[in-house]
């Protein structure tokens, strides 16, 4: 076989698979790298339809508000237990302030270019919050912008901290009122504890006719909290074709959901395993296992190290953590497997990563 | 391995990622789509690559995952792994030995790319997919046997 042949006949690749990587690789790599201090010149996009407010700058007291998106997915919205992540109140007061200040990425021209607004208060919100979600490791916040305003949010500032720019997203549909919906999302790239305090900077517009008016610069804050409340769901064991997976200790709160997990073999399953031509037991590169196991995949040429694994019984803790919902997706993140969808009756499916035979394991979230 | 680092990585040999996964999904397209999801499943677990050196090869394995999970799922389903056997009219040219390649089953595929045009060797190979060794060499001993009939075809 000539290489020389493989190389000069096989496809080349498109620049729209290198587009597609790089545009994939930046987004994991610009979002959740926190950055000094310093204030950017440039404005990263923030919402959509035209603009107003100030934000009551302090949420003054906070407490609970609305029920969880993922509460109902789960089924669980009415069940006690569970507690709910704590927002600001939504009757923070809001307000218009105007003529604003020059922006500094804007020249004179531009600044001359923007007419004067008449000072004005408003109690109609222009941004309003409306569901906020933590995951210990992801922030995302939802809001609403009415018709004829737009804000701007170049970057967010946790417990001080210049944390941005944020990753932006404006959903196509908008409220009965015109209000266009918005999701601001932060991923940390080490866990964050709760409580912390979000400060959002937002740049507020309108627009009268054809003309945009700029309004004074304002600024969101808020503290996230989570309650530490979790209740405890039955153990469950899942008999595949080549081992037993047994999930104990399992704990669900509003944001995590966590629990021991250990894979043995029967006689039977050791002897499928070992005739097997495919490898179907969990890499090590997806375990975080106390005992650092070695298993084969990650290091096949240790000797017996499939004999060594095959020995029954070797409890492996792991944690994972459910993501928040973006964009009406559920999406649950775990170390080992990887759950696809939450079924109404509150199961999901947990993916085994290494299980070639796709079988289902459906972990219950109900509790007992 | 810091997230900064790995996206280098990525980057830096994103061509050898797009003709493995060329090897199992025909259409650039769904290429693209197998490298996005990849890209995220892998940033999301980073945490659980134990070797910077393994970061590659680590890579491949999710990356070849998510292109089965793709064939699997697709609505343009082929059986069992196999591409179709003529391209249509609205497919790419591609050149005979691709073509031949198509033939055969993405397992047999994937070992043939990895070993002549990737240059990876039968111990790496078998790390990348999971299976012993002396799988990879029946896969690249049919491989190569049933892609070799296949060109002479073509030929003739």
């Amino acid at each position: 076989m000539n290489r020389e042949r493989w190389n000069r006949d096989y496809p080349q690749m498109p620049e729209s698979f290198h587009d597609t990587v790089l545009k994939e690789v930046l987004r994991h790599t610009q979002v959740s790298t926190p950055k000094k201090k310093h204030r950017s010149p440039k404005t990263y996009l923030l919402t959509g339809i035209a603009a107003v407010f100030v934000l009551g700058a302090t949420a003054i007291g906070v407490e609970p508000v609305h029920k969880f998106v993922f509460q109902e997915w789960l089924g669980l919205s009415d069940r006690e237990g569970i507690g709910e992540a704590i927002l600001p109140s939504p009757s923070l007061s809001i307000a218009v302030q105007s003529p604003g200040e020059k922006p500094d990425y804007m020249d004179d021209a531009q600044w001359e270019s923007y007419p004067d607004l008449p000072a004005q208060w408003t109690e109609t919100p222009v941004l309003s919050i409306q569901e906020l979600l933590f995951d210990g490791q992801k922030l995302v916040i939802y809001g609403a912008v009415p018709s004829g305003y737009q804000a701007e949010v170049t970057t967010l500032f946790i417990n001080g901290e210049e944390f941005g720019p944020a990753e932006n997203q404006t959903a196509d549909a908008a409220d009965e009122h015109g209000a266009s919906a918005h999701i601001i999302t932060l991923n940390f790239q080490e866990p964050l504890s709760a409580p912390f305090r979000v400060e959002m900077p937002v740049r507020i517009y309108g627009k009268q006719g054809r003309t945009h008016i700029r309004y004074k610069n304002q600024d969101l804050s808020f503290t996230v909290d989570t309650p530490s409340e979790a209740i405890s769901l039955p153990d469950q064991s899942f008999s595949l074709k080549e081992y037993t997976v047994e999930v104990t200790n399992l704990s669900l709160s509003l944001t995590t959901l966590t629990g021991t997990l250990s894979i043995s073999m029967d006689d039977t399953q050791k002897e499928a395993y070992q005739n097997s031509s495919q490898k179907i037991l969990p890499n090590t590169a997806v375990i975080r296992g106390e005992n650092q196991e070695i298993w084969e995949g990650q290091n096949p040429s240790v000797p017996d190290s499939r004999i060594s694994y095959t020995e029954s019984e070797i409890p492996l803790a792991f944690s994972f953590h459910v993501r928040v919902p973006e964009d009406g997706q559920s999406s649950v993140m775990l170390n080992l497997v990887t759950p696809r969808e939450i079924s109404p009756d509150g199961k999901i499916d947990l993916y085994s990563e290494a299980n070639l035979y796709g079988e289902p394991m459906k972990l219950s979230l109900i509790p007992n | 391995m810091d997230k900064e680092r790995f996206g280098e990585m990525i980057l830096a040999n994103e061509r050898q990622f797009y003709r493995i996964a060329k090897s199992i999904l025909r259409k650039d397209e769904d290429c693209q789509d197998a490298a996005q999801e990849a890209i995220a499943r892998a940033f999301g677990h980073l945490g659980s690559l134990k070797e910077d050196a393994y970061a590659k090869t680590w890579f491949i394995r999710i990356l070849i995952r998510e292109c089965y999970t793709l064939l699997r799922k697709s609505s343009r389903e082929i059986p069992h792994g196999e591409l179709p056997a003529a391209s249509s009219a609205a497919d790419t040219d591609y050149s005979e030995l691709y073509e031949a390649l198509s033939h055969l089953e993405a397992d047999y595929r994937v070992a043939l790319v990895l070993y002549y045009l990737e240059g990876f060797r039968i111990l790496e190979i078998a790390d990348i997919l999971n299976i012993p060794e002396g799988t990879v060499k029946s896969r690249l001993h049919r491989g190569r046997q049933r892609l070799s009939e296949l060109l002479k075809e073509a030929d003739s």
